[in-house]
């Protein structure tokens, strides 16, 4: 059975009277342990795509289905706890909570999670992932006492604290220096490999996308395997 | 380590402190107008309540002109003296309905002149009719009071300075204080009591000018079945020399100026609350949309749409917890302190009782959380139509 199995997803808008079809009958199979890039120009639909994946944005045909749960069939309160626990978010902007420090904004999912309260284990494990990504020094500094580069790793470690088991990362990279860029990428491929999570990355980078095992094309809402 | 979303709601508070102190200190002012003009009504109103209570009286007959005078001396700290004749007594007993009457007959003392303590009520009862005073003499005394002893009002303890004293000289008779009266929210908690069998005495000794032939004011309890309305008239017809005062007109006078300030209250109360509701209003619309951003993320992260209501609420909650606190505060030290301001208050023994202290405090307290969250209810709404996607597109 698929991690994540997407059939025939369709997601259209309408732009000033036009239809616009942004993900046009997509369908992809998502098994635990992959690295998927998703690559294309800007606009061809890969940033909805993987909004899609992530339970942020409802298709507008198709179905997607999480480990035999069909996804957009949940209520809100489960298609949240979809995103609080199944699914890891890294967003291609500053994405952290300006009121609280570095360990805080990694203890938020913990939050969110019906199951758990916030206590000793999560905080020593924040901070073990705030050494991962460089920050162990940085657990009580807030986003606007960090460099760009920082808070983006900061979001980046807050996306594991659920252990998900897909994660979903749009343009993880982003506004990073080079020596930075690929620090980042050497952690994710590392936390891949070690955990045995899915993984989608998104980007335009087509050096980045080569450290995934499989990689596709987003052009105008259509998908094109470029590597199975 | 304490983290939960209460705790993102305190961070978010104190990110503008000043917007939240300002908010705070508003809603605070709101409340405090309210607590204090609550306050004020509802001690002016169980003041005169009280007095008619504990007067235990139907009626009050009063020589003619003086029914403005009475209520001044049974409901103020007023010092007022009015006479008629003694032979009124019998007329009035004899009139249908009447079942009960004693009298008390008010003497003014001058400080200096007749009496040293200063210008106070000095009140003759009748020991064989009373029915006021009665019940203070057997539970605390025991027996009926001597010639030459007087009680004082609890209030005349302090305001005429006799904390430390034993005796006085009034109208150049000495009299020993045997005892203190328990509060009754009347104006006669400023007099001193003495028998009147002190009367001729009194006459004699100070050249008074009210003789023993002469009382003040009549109480009269009437018959079951019969109405004060009734009876009082009929009082009036037949006795031409006096006024009558019913149980229910006792304080009509003040009650009258009282309404007129309960109504200015209420325009004030509401102009203020329009006021606090429209900024309440204001700052949570612009606490929300400063906010949309940030929910998006953490719903997009797995926030459910009730942990963004109930970070949200927490804050509108903890806003109205401080604000109403701090109005209450400022009520009650507005109504102990101000009260020395008002006429009417200062000669009232105006004061709320704890329980009338904490209905006002629970007023004061749920209109702050009902601006609060009247301020705050559309915002609260819109948060709950609010996906994640449509949030992270505001960014």
């Amino acid at each position: 059975m698929a991690l994540l199995e997407l059939d025939k997803i369709k997601k259209d808008y309408n732009l000033e009277g036009q239809p616009i079809k942004a993900v046009d009958n997509v369908s992809l199979s998502i098994e635990k342990g992959d690295f998927i890039s998703i690559v294309g120009h800007s606009g061809s639909g890969k940033t909805t795509l993987l909004s899609i994946m992530g339970g942020i944005l409802s298709p507008s045909g198709g179905s997607m289905r999480f480990k035999d749960t069909d996804v957009y069939s949940l209520d809100d309160d489960h298609l949240s706890e979809y995103r609080a626990l199944s699914v890891g978010y890294i967003f291609q902007f500053a994405s952290l909570m300006p009121v609280l420090n570095s360990l805080e904004n990694l203890l938020l999912p913990v939050v969110f999670d019906p199951k758990q309260t916030v206590g000793r284990a999560h905080e020593k494990k924040a901070l073990e992932y705030l050494d991962l990504v460089g920050l162990s020094d940085k657990a009580k500094a807030f986003p606007n006492q960090l460099s760009g580069g920082q808070q983006r790793r900061v979001a980046i470690a807050r996306a594991f604290m659920n252990e998900p088991e897909l994660l979903l990362a749009d343009e993880p990279t982003g506004d990073l220096d080079e020596e930075t860029e690929a620090e980042v990428m050497d952690f994710l491929k590392k936390m891949h490999e070690q955990k045995g999570l899915a993984m989608v990355l998104v980007t335009h980078n087509s050096t980045l996308a080569a450290y995934a095992e499989r990689r596709i094309r987003m052009t105008n809402g259509l998908m094109e395997n470029l590597i199975q | 380590m304490n983290f939960n979303l209460f705790a993102v709601s305190l961070r978010n508070l104190k990110r503008k402190p000043f917007r939240t102190a300002i908010l705070i200190v508003s809603l605070g002012l709101l409340v405090s107008i309210l607590v204090f003009g609550a306050s004020f009504i509802i001690s002016v109103t169980s003041t005169v309540n009280k007095a008619a209570d504990r007067l235990g009286a139907d009626l009050l007959i009063v020589p003619v002109g003086a029914r403005d005078s009475a209520q001044e001396v049974l409901l103020e700290t007023k010092v007022a003296s009015f006479f008629m004749d003694r032979s009124i007594l019998e007329r009035v007993k004899e009139i249908e309905g009447i079942e009960e009457i004693t009298y008390h007959t008010y003497l003014s003392s001058i400080l200096g002149v007749c009496c040293d303590v200063p210008e106070a009520k000095i009140v003759a009862f009748d020991q064989d009719t009373d029915f006021i005073l009665k019940p203070w003499l057997q539970k605390n005394l025991g027996r009926r009071l001597q010639k030459g002893e007087a009680i004082i009002g609890f209030d005349a303890e302090d305001n005429l300075m006799l904390l430390e004293v034993d005796s006085s000289v009034l109208f150049n008779l000495k009299f020993d204080f045997v005892g203190v009266l328990d509060k009754t929210g009347t104006g006669l908690d400023d007099a001193i009591f003495v028998s009147d069998e002190n009367i001729p005495d009194m006459a004699r000794a100070a050249k008074l000018y009210a003789g023993e032939n002469e009382i003040s004011v009549i109480f009269a309890k009437l018959k079951p079945g019969y109405t004060s309305e009734d009876v009082g008239g009929e009082v009036e017809n037949q006795i031409v020399e006096v006024d009558v005062i019913n149980r229910n007109d006792i304080g009509d006078k003040i009650i009258g100026v009282l309404m007129d300030i309960n109504r200015l209250f209420l325009v004030l109360v509401i102009l203020t609350s329009l006021i606090s509701t429209f900024l309440a209003w204001s700052v949570f619309s612009a606490i929300a949309n400063e906010r949309i951003k940030e929910i998006g993320i953490m719903r997009a992260i797995g926030a459910k749409c009730s942990h963004v209501i109930r970070m949200f609420v927490a804050e509108v909650v903890i806003v109205a917890l401080m604000g109403s606190f701090l109005g209450i505060f400022g009520g009650i030290y507005m109504s102990v302190t101000l009260n020395k301001s008002f006429t009417l208050l200062m000669e009232l023994s105006a004061s709320l009782t704890t329980a009338e202290r904490f209905w006002v405090s629970g007023i004061g307290f749920i209109a702050g959380l009902v601006i609060c969250f009247a301020g705050a209810y559309s915002s609260i709404l819109r948060l709950r139509r609010l996906d994640p996607l449509s949030a992270l597109k505001e960014i």
